[in-house]
Protein backbone atom coordinates (compact mmCIF):
# COMPACT_ATOMS: atom_id res chain seq x y z
CA UNK A 1 0.00 0.00 0.00
CA UNK A 2 2.73 2.42 0.50
CA UNK A 3 2.97 4.31 -2.28
CA UNK A 4 4.58 8.06 -3.48
CA UNK A 5 0.84 9.07 -4.15
CA UNK A 6 -1.03 8.08 -0.37
CA UNK A 7 -3.37 10.86 0.91
CA UNK A 8 -2.97 11.53 4.30
CA UNK A 9 -5.70 12.50 7.08
CA UNK A 10 -4.91 13.53 10.95
CA UNK A 11 -7.84 13.61 13.49
CA UNK A 12 -6.20 15.35 16.36
CA UNK A 13 -7.30 17.74 18.73
CA UNK A 14 -4.03 19.52 18.85
CA UNK A 15 -3.30 21.69 15.84
CA UNK A 16 0.28 21.96 16.58
CA UNK A 17 0.65 18.58 16.04
CA UNK A 18 -1.28 19.33 12.70
CA UNK A 19 0.98 21.75 11.79
CA UNK A 20 4.09 19.72 12.60
CA UNK A 21 3.02 17.03 10.53
CA UNK A 22 2.18 19.41 7.91
CA UNK A 23 5.53 20.84 7.78
CA UNK A 24 7.41 17.41 7.58
CA UNK A 25 5.18 15.98 4.39
CA UNK A 26 5.82 19.26 3.00
CA UNK A 27 9.57 18.52 3.61
CA UNK A 28 9.34 14.90 2.31
CA UNK A 29 7.62 16.15 -0.68
CA UNK A 30 3.80 15.47 -0.14
CA UNK A 31 1.38 17.17 -2.63
CA UNK A 32 -1.86 16.82 -1.12
CA UNK A 33 -3.95 19.00 0.76
CA UNK A 34 -3.33 17.37 4.20
CA UNK A 35 -6.65 16.70 5.14
CA UNK A 36 -7.16 18.06 9.01
CA UNK A 37 -10.00 17.45 11.83
CA UNK A 38 -9.85 18.26 15.14
CA UNK A 39 -12.00 15.10 16.88
CA UNK A 40 -13.48 11.73 15.70
CA UNK A 41 -16.89 13.06 15.16
CA UNK A 42 -15.94 15.95 12.16
CA UNK A 43 -13.67 12.80 10.67
CA UNK A 44 -16.17 10.22 10.54
CA UNK A 45 -19.28 12.51 8.88
CA UNK A 46 -16.30 13.38 6.33
CA UNK A 47 -15.45 10.17 5.57
CA UNK A 48 -19.50 9.37 5.56
CA UNK A 49 -20.41 11.93 3.12
CA UNK A 50 -17.55 10.72 0.85
CA UNK A 51 -17.24 6.95 1.73
CA UNK A 52 -17.72 6.24 -2.49
CA UNK A 53 -15.69 8.94 -4.08
CA UNK A 54 -12.49 7.37 -3.66
CA UNK A 55 -11.27 10.81 -4.63
CA UNK A 56 -11.56 12.47 -1.46
CA UNK A 57 -11.07 9.55 0.72
CA UNK A 58 -7.27 9.50 2.59
CA UNK A 59 -5.29 6.45 2.11
CA UNK A 60 -4.10 7.17 5.78
CA UNK A 61 -5.34 8.01 8.84
CA UNK A 62 -3.14 9.37 12.12
CA UNK A 63 -5.95 9.21 14.76
CA UNK A 64 -4.91 10.56 17.96
CA UNK A 65 -7.14 8.61 21.37
CA UNK A 66 -8.14 11.93 23.55
CA UNK A 67 -10.41 14.44 21.59
CA UNK A 68 -13.03 16.05 22.73
CA UNK A 69 -16.32 15.20 21.15
CA UNK A 70 -15.77 11.98 20.16
CA UNK A 71 -12.06 10.15 21.15
CA UNK A 72 -10.31 8.04 19.01
CA UNK A 73 -12.23 4.97 20.46
CA UNK A 74 -15.11 6.12 19.86
CA UNK A 75 -14.20 6.93 16.29
CA UNK A 76 -12.83 3.28 15.68
CA UNK A 77 -16.54 2.16 16.81
CA UNK A 78 -18.09 3.83 14.10
CA UNK A 79 -15.71 3.76 11.18
CA UNK A 80 -16.07 -0.51 12.01
CA UNK A 81 -19.76 -0.12 10.72
CA UNK A 82 -18.78 2.19 7.96
CA UNK A 83 -15.74 0.11 6.56
CA UNK A 84 -17.59 -1.74 4.45
CA UNK A 85 -18.99 1.09 2.47
CA UNK A 86 -15.84 2.84 1.67
CA UNK A 87 -14.60 2.90 -1.61
CA UNK A 88 -11.20 1.98 -0.77
CA UNK A 89 -9.02 1.13 1.98
CA UNK A 90 -7.99 3.07 4.64
CA UNK A 91 -4.85 2.44 6.74
CA UNK A 92 -5.17 3.84 10.42
CA UNK A 93 -2.54 4.52 12.47
CA UNK A 94 -2.82 4.90 15.88
CA UNK A 95 -0.59 8.62 16.85
CA UNK A 96 -0.72 9.31 20.56
CA UNK A 97 1.18 10.42 23.12
CA UNK A 98 0.07 8.21 25.46
CA UNK A 99 2.37 5.07 26.53
CA UNK A 100 0.09 3.68 29.11
CA UNK A 101 0.10 -0.34 28.52
CA UNK A 102 -3.18 -0.36 28.37
CA UNK A 103 -3.55 1.89 25.31
CA UNK A 104 -1.68 -0.35 23.76
CA UNK A 105 -2.73 -3.43 24.33
CA UNK A 106 -6.57 -1.57 23.87
CA UNK A 107 -5.13 -0.71 20.44
CA UNK A 108 -3.42 -4.11 19.35
CA UNK A 109 -6.88 -6.17 19.84
CA UNK A 110 -8.58 -3.90 17.04
CA UNK A 111 -7.85 -4.89 13.93
CA UNK A 112 -8.76 -1.75 12.18
CA UNK A 113 -5.76 -0.02 13.55
CA UNK A 114 -2.25 -0.86 11.34
CA UNK A 115 -0.16 0.30 14.02
CA UNK A 116 0.48 2.63 16.96
CA UNK A 117 3.02 5.07 16.83
CA UNK A 118 4.26 7.23 20.28
CA UNK A 119 4.20 10.52 19.98
CA UNK A 120 6.42 12.98 19.19
CA UNK A 121 6.21 11.95 15.51
CA UNK A 122 9.49 12.57 13.58
CA UNK A 123 10.51 11.78 9.95
CA UNK A 124 11.21 8.51 10.59
CA UNK A 125 8.54 7.50 11.95
CA UNK A 126 6.51 9.15 9.02
CA UNK A 127 8.58 7.65 6.32
CA UNK A 128 7.50 4.18 8.03
CA UNK A 129 4.26 4.91 8.08
CA UNK A 130 3.44 7.18 4.48
CA UNK A 131 6.03 6.16 2.23
CA UNK A 132 7.65 9.19 2.10
CA UNK A 133 10.89 9.95 2.27
CA UNK A 134 12.68 12.90 3.10
CA UNK A 135 14.69 14.64 -0.16
CA UNK A 136 17.60 15.76 2.49
CA UNK B 1 -8.06 -65.33 100.96
CA UNK B 2 -9.46 -68.58 101.49
CA UNK B 3 -12.97 -66.64 102.13
CA UNK B 4 -12.44 -64.46 98.97
CA UNK B 5 -12.19 -67.29 96.56
CA UNK B 6 -14.26 -69.18 98.34
CA UNK B 7 -17.08 -65.90 97.88
CA UNK B 8 -16.32 -65.95 94.32
CA UNK B 9 -16.77 -70.15 93.67
CA UNK B 10 -19.78 -69.71 95.19
CA UNK B 11 -20.79 -66.33 93.73
CA UNK B 12 -24.30 -67.95 92.73
CA UNK B 13 -25.01 -69.77 96.12
CA UNK B 14 -28.33 -69.32 97.56
CA UNK B 15 -27.69 -71.75 100.90
CA UNK B 16 -27.26 -69.65 103.47
CA UNK B 17 -30.02 -67.42 103.24
CA UNK B 18 -33.97 -67.60 102.46
CA UNK B 19 -35.65 -66.06 99.78
CA UNK B 20 -37.07 -62.62 101.06
CA UNK B 21 -40.14 -63.84 100.75
CA UNK B 22 -39.85 -66.55 103.46
CA UNK B 23 -37.33 -63.61 105.55
CA UNK B 24 -40.04 -61.44 108.01
CA UNK B 25 -43.87 -61.29 107.50
CA UNK B 26 -44.29 -60.00 104.30
CA UNK B 27 -47.98 -59.35 103.48
CA UNK B 28 -49.17 -59.53 99.56
CA UNK B 29 -49.27 -55.74 99.35
CA UNK B 30 -45.81 -55.16 101.51
CA UNK B 31 -43.87 -57.57 98.91
CA UNK B 32 -45.23 -56.21 95.93
CA UNK B 33 -45.14 -52.83 96.50
CA UNK B 34 -41.48 -53.51 97.16
CA UNK B 35 -40.75 -55.45 94.50
CA UNK B 36 -42.59 -53.34 91.68
CA UNK B 37 -40.97 -50.20 93.28
CA UNK B 38 -37.29 -51.72 92.43
CA UNK B 39 -38.53 -52.59 89.17
CA UNK B 40 -39.86 -49.53 88.05
CA UNK B 41 -36.35 -47.74 89.97
CA UNK B 42 -34.76 -50.40 87.39
CA UNK B 43 -36.70 -49.82 84.62
CA UNK B 44 -36.59 -45.98 84.95
CA UNK B 45 -32.42 -46.43 85.59
CA UNK B 46 -32.31 -48.33 82.36
CA UNK B 47 -33.67 -45.99 80.25
CA UNK B 48 -31.92 -42.82 81.10
CA UNK B 49 -28.59 -44.18 80.17
CA UNK B 50 -29.99 -44.82 76.81
CA UNK B 51 -31.43 -41.53 76.48
CA UNK B 52 -28.00 -40.07 77.32
CA UNK B 53 -26.19 -42.38 75.35
CA UNK B 54 -28.64 -41.33 72.14
CA UNK B 55 -28.34 -37.78 73.09
CA UNK B 56 -24.46 -37.63 73.18
CA UNK B 57 -24.24 -39.60 69.86
CA UNK B 58 -26.80 -37.17 68.36
CA UNK B 59 -25.11 -34.13 69.29
CA UNK B 60 -21.34 -33.62 70.52
CA UNK B 61 -21.28 -32.71 74.08
CA UNK B 62 -18.08 -31.72 76.12
CA UNK B 63 -16.92 -34.27 78.87
CA UNK B 64 -17.62 -37.03 77.02
CA UNK B 65 -16.10 -39.35 79.62
CA UNK B 66 -18.27 -38.20 82.42
CA UNK B 67 -21.31 -39.65 80.13
CA UNK B 68 -20.10 -42.51 80.04
CA UNK B 69 -19.60 -42.78 83.76
CA UNK B 70 -23.05 -41.30 84.59
CA UNK B 71 -23.94 -44.34 81.96
CA UNK B 72 -22.74 -46.61 83.96
CA UNK B 73 -23.07 -45.31 87.40
CA UNK B 74 -26.96 -45.55 86.45
CA UNK B 75 -27.07 -48.83 85.06
CA UNK B 76 -25.08 -50.14 88.08
CA UNK B 77 -27.73 -48.69 90.07
CA UNK B 78 -30.66 -49.63 88.37
CA UNK B 79 -28.95 -53.78 88.44
CA UNK B 80 -29.24 -53.19 92.35
CA UNK B 81 -32.65 -52.51 92.14
CA UNK B 82 -33.30 -55.34 89.94
CA UNK B 83 -31.43 -57.45 92.31
CA UNK B 84 -33.36 -56.48 94.73
CA UNK B 85 -36.59 -57.61 93.39
CA UNK B 86 -34.97 -60.64 92.11
CA UNK B 87 -34.18 -61.43 95.92
CA UNK B 88 -37.30 -62.02 96.85
CA UNK B 89 -37.45 -65.54 95.31
CA UNK B 90 -33.56 -66.30 94.65
CA UNK B 91 -31.37 -64.85 97.49
CA UNK B 92 -28.07 -64.96 95.39
CA UNK B 93 -26.75 -62.39 98.02
CA UNK B 94 -23.07 -62.87 97.35
CA UNK B 95 -23.87 -61.78 93.56
CA UNK B 96 -26.12 -58.80 95.03
CA UNK B 97 -23.09 -57.88 97.09
CA UNK B 98 -20.76 -58.21 94.07
CA UNK B 99 -22.91 -55.50 92.12
CA UNK B 100 -23.35 -53.34 94.97
CA UNK B 101 -19.70 -53.21 95.13
CA UNK B 102 -18.79 -52.38 91.82
CA UNK B 103 -21.77 -49.60 92.15
CA UNK B 104 -20.08 -48.10 94.73
CA UNK B 105 -16.63 -48.27 92.92
CA UNK B 106 -18.20 -46.63 89.63
CA UNK B 107 -20.07 -43.85 91.93
CA UNK B 108 -17.31 -42.72 93.42
CA UNK B 109 -15.16 -42.55 90.18
CA UNK B 110 -18.12 -40.53 88.80
CA UNK B 111 -17.85 -38.67 91.82
CA UNK B 112 -13.41 -37.88 91.36
CA UNK B 113 -13.89 -37.14 87.72
CA UNK B 114 -16.80 -34.64 88.46
CA UNK B 115 -14.83 -32.82 91.28
CA UNK B 116 -11.71 -32.98 88.78
CA UNK B 117 -14.09 -31.28 86.22
CA UNK B 118 -15.60 -29.05 88.51
CA UNK B 119 -13.58 -25.93 87.32
CA UNK B 120 -13.74 -26.40 83.52
CA UNK B 121 -17.56 -26.75 83.80
CA UNK B 122 -18.12 -23.80 85.57
CA UNK B 123 -15.82 -21.86 82.55
CA UNK B 124 -18.37 -22.95 80.55
CA UNK B 125 -20.73 -20.21 78.60
CA UNK B 126 -24.68 -20.82 78.71
CA UNK B 127 -26.11 -20.00 75.84
CA UNK B 128 -26.83 -16.82 76.97
CA UNK B 129 -23.49 -15.89 77.77
CA UNK B 130 -22.26 -17.55 74.24
CA UNK B 131 -24.72 -15.08 72.38
CA UNK B 132 -23.58 -12.32 73.84
CA UNK B 133 -20.37 -13.38 73.02
CA UNK B 134 -21.18 -14.16 69.58
CA UNK B 135 -22.75 -10.60 69.54
CA UNK B 136 -19.79 -9.17 69.86
CA UNK B 137 -17.61 -11.05 67.97
CA UNK B 138 -19.72 -10.28 65.36
CA UNK B 139 -19.74 -6.67 66.01
CA UNK B 140 -15.81 -6.69 65.91
CA UNK B 141 -15.85 -8.61 62.72
CA UNK B 142 -18.66 -6.46 60.88
CA UNK B 143 -16.82 -3.23 62.28
CA UNK B 144 -13.22 -4.57 61.15
CA UNK B 145 -14.56 -5.81 57.59
CA UNK B 146 -16.27 -2.17 57.31
CA UNK B 147 -12.67 -0.72 58.31
CA UNK B 148 -11.31 -2.97 55.31
CA UNK B 149 -14.03 -2.44 53.01
CA UNK B 150 -13.08 1.82 53.68
CA UNK B 151 -9.51 0.91 52.95
CA UNK B 152 -10.11 -1.08 49.92
CA UNK B 153 -11.98 2.11 48.87
CA UNK B 154 -8.98 4.66 49.76
CA UNK B 155 -7.24 2.40 48.15
CA UNK B 156 -9.19 2.34 45.14
CA UNK B 157 -9.41 6.01 44.96
CA UNK B 158 -5.77 6.26 45.46
CA UNK B 159 -4.83 3.92 43.04
CA UNK B 160 -7.17 5.84 40.41
CA UNK B 161 -5.72 8.88 41.51
CA UNK B 162 -2.43 7.47 40.44
CA UNK B 163 -3.37 6.34 36.82
CA UNK B 164 -4.72 9.79 36.77
CA UNK B 165 -1.60 11.26 37.28
CA UNK B 166 -0.03 8.48 34.90
CA UNK B 167 -2.27 9.48 32.16
CA UNK B 168 -1.88 13.07 33.16
CA UNK B 169 1.67 13.19 32.54
CA UNK B 170 1.31 10.51 29.19
CA UNK B 171 -0.76 13.07 27.34
CA UNK B 172 -1.31 16.79 29.36
CA UNK B 173 3.01 16.62 29.80
CA UNK B 174 3.93 14.55 26.52
CA UNK B 175 2.21 16.30 24.37
CA UNK B 176 3.34 19.83 24.30
CA UNK B 177 6.92 18.33 25.51
CA UNK B 178 6.90 15.91 22.12
CA UNK B 179 5.35 19.32 20.32
CA UNK B 180 8.63 20.89 21.19
CA UNK B 181 10.75 18.62 19.98
CA UNK B 182 8.62 18.47 16.61
CA UNK B 183 9.00 22.03 15.91
CA UNK B 184 12.67 22.30 17.18
CA UNK B 185 13.52 19.64 14.85
CA UNK B 186 11.87 21.65 11.73
CA UNK B 187 13.64 24.86 13.44
CA UNK B 188 16.70 23.22 12.82
CA UNK B 189 15.96 21.86 9.31
CA UNK B 190 14.31 25.32 8.22
CA UNK B 191 16.85 27.40 6.10
CA UNK B 192 14.71 30.90 5.62
CA UNK B 193 14.25 33.03 8.43
CA UNK B 194 10.87 33.74 8.36
CA UNK B 195 9.84 30.03 8.31
CA UNK B 196 12.29 29.98 11.79
CA UNK B 197 10.31 33.03 12.96
CA UNK B 198 6.77 31.18 12.48
CA UNK B 199 8.14 28.44 14.05
CA UNK B 200 9.18 30.17 17.32
CA UNK B 201 6.26 31.21 17.46
CA UNK B 202 4.38 28.31 17.28
CA UNK B 203 6.74 27.30 20.40
CA UNK B 204 5.67 30.18 22.15
CA UNK B 205 2.00 29.11 22.11
CA UNK B 206 3.23 25.36 23.01
CA UNK B 207 5.25 26.72 25.98
CA UNK B 208 2.40 28.78 27.18
CA UNK B 209 -0.43 25.85 27.25
CA UNK B 210 2.98 23.50 28.87
CA UNK B 211 2.66 26.55 31.29
CA UNK B 212 -1.08 26.30 31.68
CA UNK B 213 -1.32 22.74 32.29
CA UNK B 214 1.37 22.79 35.04
CA UNK B 215 -0.90 25.52 36.83
CA UNK B 216 -3.89 23.20 36.21
CA UNK B 217 -2.11 20.20 37.76
CA UNK B 218 -0.53 22.18 40.77
CA UNK B 219 -4.10 23.15 41.01
CA UNK B 220 -5.47 19.19 40.85
CA UNK B 221 -2.53 18.53 43.60
CA UNK B 222 -3.44 20.89 46.18
CA UNK B 223 -7.01 19.40 46.21
CA UNK B 224 -5.45 15.80 46.33
CA UNK B 225 -3.29 15.88 48.75
CA UNK B 226 -5.70 17.61 51.51
CA UNK B 227 -3.28 19.83 52.53
CA UNK B 228 -5.67 22.45 53.11
CA UNK B 229 -8.31 23.48 55.69
CA UNK B 230 -10.58 20.97 57.10
CA UNK B 231 -14.29 20.32 55.98
CA UNK B 232 -16.66 23.13 58.11
CA UNK B 233 -20.00 23.55 57.96
CA UNK B 234 -20.41 26.04 55.79
CA UNK B 235 -23.20 28.63 55.07
CA UNK B 236 -24.04 28.37 51.17
CA UNK B 237 -26.35 31.58 50.82
CA UNK B 238 -23.28 34.09 51.15
CA UNK B 239 -20.74 31.93 49.12
CA UNK B 240 -23.58 31.37 46.53
CA UNK B 241 -23.78 35.37 46.22
CA UNK B 242 -20.13 36.36 45.48
CA UNK B 243 -19.87 33.57 43.33
CA UNK B 244 -23.07 35.28 41.50
CA UNK B 245 -21.81 38.37 41.88
CA UNK B 246 -18.12 37.04 40.30
CA UNK B 247 -20.60 35.98 37.25
CA UNK B 248 -22.48 39.24 36.95
CA UNK B 249 -21.50 39.88 33.31
CA UNK B 250 -22.17 36.24 31.98
CA UNK B 251 -25.46 36.12 33.63
CA UNK B 252 -26.60 40.03 32.44
CA UNK B 253 -25.43 39.11 28.75
CA UNK B 254 -27.62 36.24 28.43
CA UNK B 255 -30.68 37.25 30.58
CA UNK B 256 -30.35 34.24 32.39
CA UNK B 257 -32.89 33.44 35.16
CA UNK B 258 -31.19 32.35 38.17
CA UNK B 259 -32.87 30.33 40.76
CA UNK B 260 -31.64 29.67 44.31
CA UNK B 261 -33.35 27.99 47.32
CA UNK B 262 -31.74 26.65 50.29
CA UNK B 263 -34.03 26.99 52.60
CA UNK B 264 -33.95 23.27 53.17
CA UNK B 265 -30.64 22.98 53.97
CA UNK B 266 -28.73 26.32 54.31
CA UNK B 267 -25.24 24.65 55.38
CA UNK B 268 -23.14 21.91 53.90
CA UNK B 269 -20.49 20.29 55.21
CA UNK B 270 -16.93 20.86 53.18
CA UNK B 271 -13.96 23.51 53.23
CA UNK B 272 -15.20 26.43 52.67
CA UNK B 273 -12.66 27.40 49.61
CA UNK B 274 -14.06 24.30 47.72
CA UNK B 275 -17.37 25.06 47.63
CA UNK B 276 -17.28 28.56 46.71
CA UNK B 277 -15.14 26.40 43.84
CA UNK B 278 -18.15 23.72 43.51
CA UNK B 279 -19.89 26.64 42.50
CA UNK B 280 -18.23 29.04 40.19
CA UNK B 281 -17.75 25.55 38.11
CA UNK B 282 -21.05 24.46 38.06
CA UNK B 283 -22.73 27.85 37.65
CA UNK B 284 -20.18 28.71 35.25
CA UNK B 285 -20.60 25.81 33.28
CA UNK B 286 -24.31 26.29 32.94
CA UNK B 287 -23.71 29.07 31.90
CA UNK B 288 -21.63 28.35 29.43
CA UNK B 289 -23.12 25.78 27.77
CA UNK B 290 -26.45 27.70 27.21
CA UNK B 291 -28.91 26.56 24.70
CA UNK B 292 -28.70 29.57 21.95
CA UNK B 293 -32.30 28.68 21.26
CA UNK B 294 -33.79 29.27 24.90
CA UNK B 295 -33.31 32.24 27.34
CA UNK B 296 -31.51 30.36 30.13
CA UNK B 297 -32.16 28.98 33.36
CA UNK B 298 -30.20 27.75 36.24
CA UNK B 299 -31.26 26.39 39.67
CA UNK B 300 -29.49 25.57 42.52
CA UNK B 301 -31.35 23.79 45.55
CA UNK B 302 -30.33 22.45 48.77
CA UNK B 303 -31.78 19.79 50.90
CA UNK B 304 -30.95 16.86 53.09
CA UNK B 305 -31.37 12.95 52.08
CA UNK B 306 -30.46 10.25 55.01
CA UNK B 307 -28.66 12.88 56.44
CA UNK B 308 -26.32 14.23 53.77
CA UNK B 309 -26.68 17.30 52.66
CA UNK B 310 -27.29 17.48 48.40
CA UNK B 311 -27.15 20.53 45.80
CA UNK B 312 -28.84 20.07 43.15
CA UNK B 313 -27.97 22.52 39.57
CA UNK B 314 -29.91 22.31 36.94
CA UNK B 315 -29.85 24.12 34.19
CA UNK B 316 -31.84 23.65 30.46
CA UNK B 317 -28.93 24.45 28.20
CA UNK B 318 -27.07 21.86 25.71
CA UNK B 319 -26.55 19.14 27.62
CA UNK B 320 -24.46 16.19 27.42
CA UNK B 321 -24.37 13.00 25.83
CA UNK B 322 -24.04 11.04 28.86
CA UNK B 323 -24.21 7.30 26.70
CA UNK B 324 -21.34 8.54 24.98
CA UNK B 325 -19.17 10.85 27.71
CA UNK B 326 -20.92 9.52 30.64
CA UNK B 327 -18.29 7.50 32.04
CA UNK B 328 -15.34 10.31 31.69
CA UNK B 329 -16.83 13.43 32.19
CA UNK B 330 -15.62 14.09 35.22
CA UNK B 331 -12.30 12.88 34.18
CA UNK B 332 -9.07 15.64 33.52
CA UNK B 333 -8.76 17.47 30.32
CA UNK B 334 -11.89 15.52 28.87
CA UNK B 335 -13.79 18.61 27.25
CA UNK B 336 -17.34 17.40 25.33
CA UNK B 337 -18.26 20.53 23.38
CA UNK B 338 -16.49 22.42 20.67
CA UNK B 339 -15.41 25.61 22.72
CA UNK B 340 -11.68 26.20 22.77
CA UNK B 341 -11.43 27.84 26.16
CA UNK B 342 -13.01 24.05 27.77
CA UNK B 343 -9.65 22.81 29.61
CA UNK B 344 -11.45 19.95 31.28
CA UNK B 345 -10.29 21.09 34.81
CA UNK B 346 -13.87 22.65 36.16
CA UNK B 347 -15.54 18.82 36.78
CA UNK B 348 -12.75 17.50 37.34
CA UNK B 349 -12.22 19.78 40.43
CA UNK B 350 -15.48 19.35 41.35
CA UNK B 351 -15.78 16.07 41.87
CA UNK B 352 -12.09 15.63 43.66
CA UNK B 353 -13.44 18.50 45.71
CA UNK B 354 -16.71 16.97 46.65
CA UNK B 355 -14.45 13.81 47.55
CA UNK B 356 -12.28 15.45 49.88
CA UNK B 357 -14.90 15.68 52.32
CA UNK B 358 -16.66 12.01 51.66
CA UNK B 359 -19.05 13.32 49.33
CA UNK B 360 -19.47 12.92 45.90
CA UNK B 361 -20.91 14.24 42.58
CA UNK B 362 -23.42 13.02 39.41
CA UNK B 363 -25.00 14.13 36.41
CA UNK B 364 -28.03 13.44 34.47
CA UNK B 365 -28.25 14.68 31.30
CA UNK B 366 -30.16 15.18 28.06
CA UNK B 367 -28.91 16.47 25.34
CA UNK B 368 -30.96 19.50 23.94
CA UNK B 369 -32.92 19.58 27.29
CA UNK B 370 -30.21 20.26 29.69
CA UNK B 371 -28.14 19.04 32.55
CA UNK B 372 -28.40 18.63 36.28
CA UNK B 373 -25.14 18.28 38.32
CA UNK B 374 -26.49 16.24 41.84
CA UNK B 375 -23.28 16.86 44.04
CA UNK B 376 -23.33 14.88 47.75
CA UNK B 377 -21.47 16.56 50.62
CA UNK B 378 -19.44 14.91 53.75
CA UNK B 379 -21.93 13.56 56.48
CA UNK B 380 -21.96 16.31 59.28
CA UNK B 381 -20.91 13.52 61.82
CA UNK B 382 -18.20 11.73 60.04
CA UNK B 383 -15.25 13.76 61.16
CA UNK B 384 -17.03 14.92 64.56
CA UNK B 385 -16.36 11.48 66.56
Amino acid sequence: MINNNNKICVVDDDFTFHYIVKEYMRVMGYNHKLLEFSDGEEAIQYLRENADNSEKLPDIILLDINMPVMDGWQFLDDYKTLKERLAQPIAIHMVSSSIHDADVKRAAKIPEIVSYVVKPVTIEKLTNITGYKASV
Amino acid sequence: MHQLTEFFRGILNTDNWPARWHCGNWSEFEGWLYILSDLGIWGAYFAIPCIIMYLTYKKRVPFMAIFWLFTAFILACGLTHLMDAVIFWWPAYRLSAVIRFSTAIISWVTVFALVRIIPKALQMKTPEELEVIINKRTADLNRANNEMKEMTLDLMAYNKRLEDFTSITSHNLRSPVSNMSGLLALYHREPTTEKKAELVQKLQVVVSHLTDTLDDLSEVLKVKTKNTEPPESVEIMPVFNRVRESLVNQIDECHALIEADFDDAPNVYINRAYLESILMNLFSNALRYRSPERKPHIRFRTYTEDNITVLKVSDNGLGINMERHGAKLFGLHKTFHKNPDARGLGLFLVKAQAESAGGDVRAESRENVGTTFTVQFGKTDRHDK
